[in-house]
């Protein structure tokens, strides 16, 4: 009895070793992640550009909240208010919009792949300071968009399609020849797909805990908002019972997608449903909510579970990349 | 490993708690908070269909004179906000959300004057600076939903119009005023005076099938 436990174990934890290995260090082609990168990149610039208006009403010293009042309101909801550090608090009206082009700045070298690592950690501590400046209204986009600059960087991704490559890369690969695979773009690929199925898991339960996602109704609630819907779907309305039915069907699609994405997309016959399905589900969200850049960046980070075949248009034959 | 560990653990936690939960979250705060890892403040359930989680905008009134009330001067003029933006990228959004945060509290059931006072005594400020006014009446209106596609309108709210007044219901309303301490508040009346409380949808004719009022 002693020796089949003994030998169950130790297969177990064999077996586990060896899975393990395979998911996080077999060495990946940073293509896709450059890819990624300037994707992304360009999402992080649209971004901050989007927040140019009313800016220094809503970031400034002398803003909407000013940065007293955000301690205050953090300290009430017994935050620490330590750990939402900001720059931007510091700054005027007139000055703050310098700053504000640095950012843009650092995301458009980040996404041109000019000293990756440097832009890339300036990227995401730009995209930061806003967050922390006013976490009250911090939207849904950030979090994601925070988590993809910061795993991409990890990825090495400024290897390929940068100006890296292009003015370093020959001096230190005689020859020019492409970077070869790479265990930091298996890494950091990895991460966004785990940190992807840990958020879709997340956006799940977090519905299930209010009746509108259980009776069907949620999105009727989103489209009904006179004042912050994109589009007027206040028309189902007058359709009554089939009104009613598609409204049902599409909430509930959202969310039976929201809890399979996180189970199923490791799957590897259901993985290609699953990042198909997410284009509808994403562009019904999109027009229900208006959160058009979170869409995108959602869509985005499942890119990372793309496969290989999918690059084959720009890809070296003998490279490979995480399965 | 522990990364992953971590970010598991607030976004596990995100909307509701366990002790342990709560104590784990607070122990991983200076990593997750500061990385944006535990997006805490953010609703990813969109909306529940609550009251709360209707639209609601600032409307400011105007005044020139901080030192005389509102009612003995004649009203420079009125801010809404948000004023224009696009619903496509988030600027309207925010506001939309500030509102919100402060209509939370107004509510009789979260009351907490100290966070409203707060909002509205940052924005009021902000708003008078921009207009070079000295006082405000501060508002926070809601627009109410419309009820499902089965559910009949309660009498009073017109079918074809769901911007009609009626769906709207002032939830706030302070005055806001700069002296040499700088901008104070005076709440005008209690949340429970200005808006009583619907457990349902003001606006249902009936409750919405399935309609539980047992809300988290």
């Amino acid at each position: 009895m002693t020796t089949t436990s003994d030998g169950y174990f130790s297969d177990v934890t064999a077996a586990v070793g060896r899975g393990w290995n395979r998911f996080w260090f077999t060495p990946a082609d940073p293509l896709q992640a450059a890819l990624l990168r300037i994707a992304v990149g360009l999402l992080a610039i649209v971004h901050l550009v989007s927040l140019s208006q009313d800016l220094g009403r809503w970031y400034s010293r002398e803003a909407l909240l000013s940065p007293d009042a955000v301690k205050k309101l953090l300290a009430e909801g017994g935050e620490t208010a330590n750990y939402h550090y900001s720059y931007l608090g510091n700054f005027t009206d007139a000055d703050i919009r310098y700053v504000h082009w640095a950012a843009i700045a650092a995301a458009a070298a980040f996404t041109l792949g000019l000293v990756t690592p440097i832009s890339g950690a300036l990227t995401a501590a730009a995209l930061l300071a806003y967050v922390h400046r006013v976490p009250q209204v911090a939207g849904h986009l950030e979090p994601v968009l925070v988590f993809l600059v910061l795993y991409l960087v990890v990825a090495n991704s400024g290897a390929r399609l940068s100006l890296d490559r292009r003015l370093f890369g020959r001096r230190q690969q005689p020859g020019g020849e492409l970077p070869s695979t790479s265990i930091a773009a298996n890494v950091g690929l990895r991460l966004i797909q785990v940190h992807l199925a840990m958020f879709y898991a997340m956006m799940a339960l977090t519905k299930l805990y209010g009746d509108a996602w259980w009776d069907g109704n949620a999105i009727w609630y989103l489209v009904a908002r006179t004042h912050s819907r994109p589009v007027d779907f206040s028309w189902l309305r007058g359709w009554g019972r089939s009104g009613a039915l598609l409204i049902n069907f599409w909430t509930h699609a959202i969310v039976y997608y929201e809890l399979a994405f996180a189970v199923l997309i490791w799957n590897r016959w259901a993985r290609p449903l699953m990042l198909a399905l997410g284009l509808i589900v994403w562009a019904s969200l999109v027009v229900a909510t208006g959160y058009l850049l979170f869409g995108l960046a959602m869509l985005l980070a499942s890119a990372a579970f793309l496969p290989r075949e999918f690059f084959a248009p720009v890809r070296q034959p003998q490279l490979s990349s995480p399965r | 490993m522990l990364h992953l560990f971590c970010v598991g653990v607030v976004l596990a936690s995100n909307f509701r708690r366990s002790l342990l939960q709560n104590e784990l979250v607070r122990i991983f705060a200076p990593y997750t908070q500061l990385l944006d890892f535990d997006p805490q403040q953010t609703p990813y359930f969109y909306t529940f269909g609550r009251p709360i989680d209707d639209d609601a905008v600032f409307v400011l009134d105007l005044y020139a004179k901080g030192e005389e009330p509102a009612a003995g001067q004649p009203l420079v003029k009125t801010v809404r906000l948000p004023a224009g933006g696009s619903n496509w990228f988030g600027d309207r959004q925010r506001y939309f959300q500030l509102a919100r945060l402060l209509a939370l509290y107004a509510d009789p059931e979260n009351e907490n004057d100290d966070i409203t006072s707060e909002i509205a005594r940052s924005v009021g400020a902000r708003i008078m600076r921009e207009s070079a006014s000295g006082r405000a009446v501060l508002r926070v209106v809601r627009r109410d939903t419309q009820p499902p596609p089965t559910v009949p309108l309660a009498a009073g709210f017109p079918e074809d119009a769901p911007t009609d007044r009626a769906y709207d219901t002032v939830i706030y309303e302070a005055d806001v005023w700069l002296d040499e301490d700088g901008a104070q508040v005076q709440r005008r009346s209690s949340a429970a005076e200005v808006a009583p409380r619907q457990n349902t949808q003001r606006t249902s004719g009936t409750a919405a099938p399935g309609t539980n009022s047992a809300q988290p």
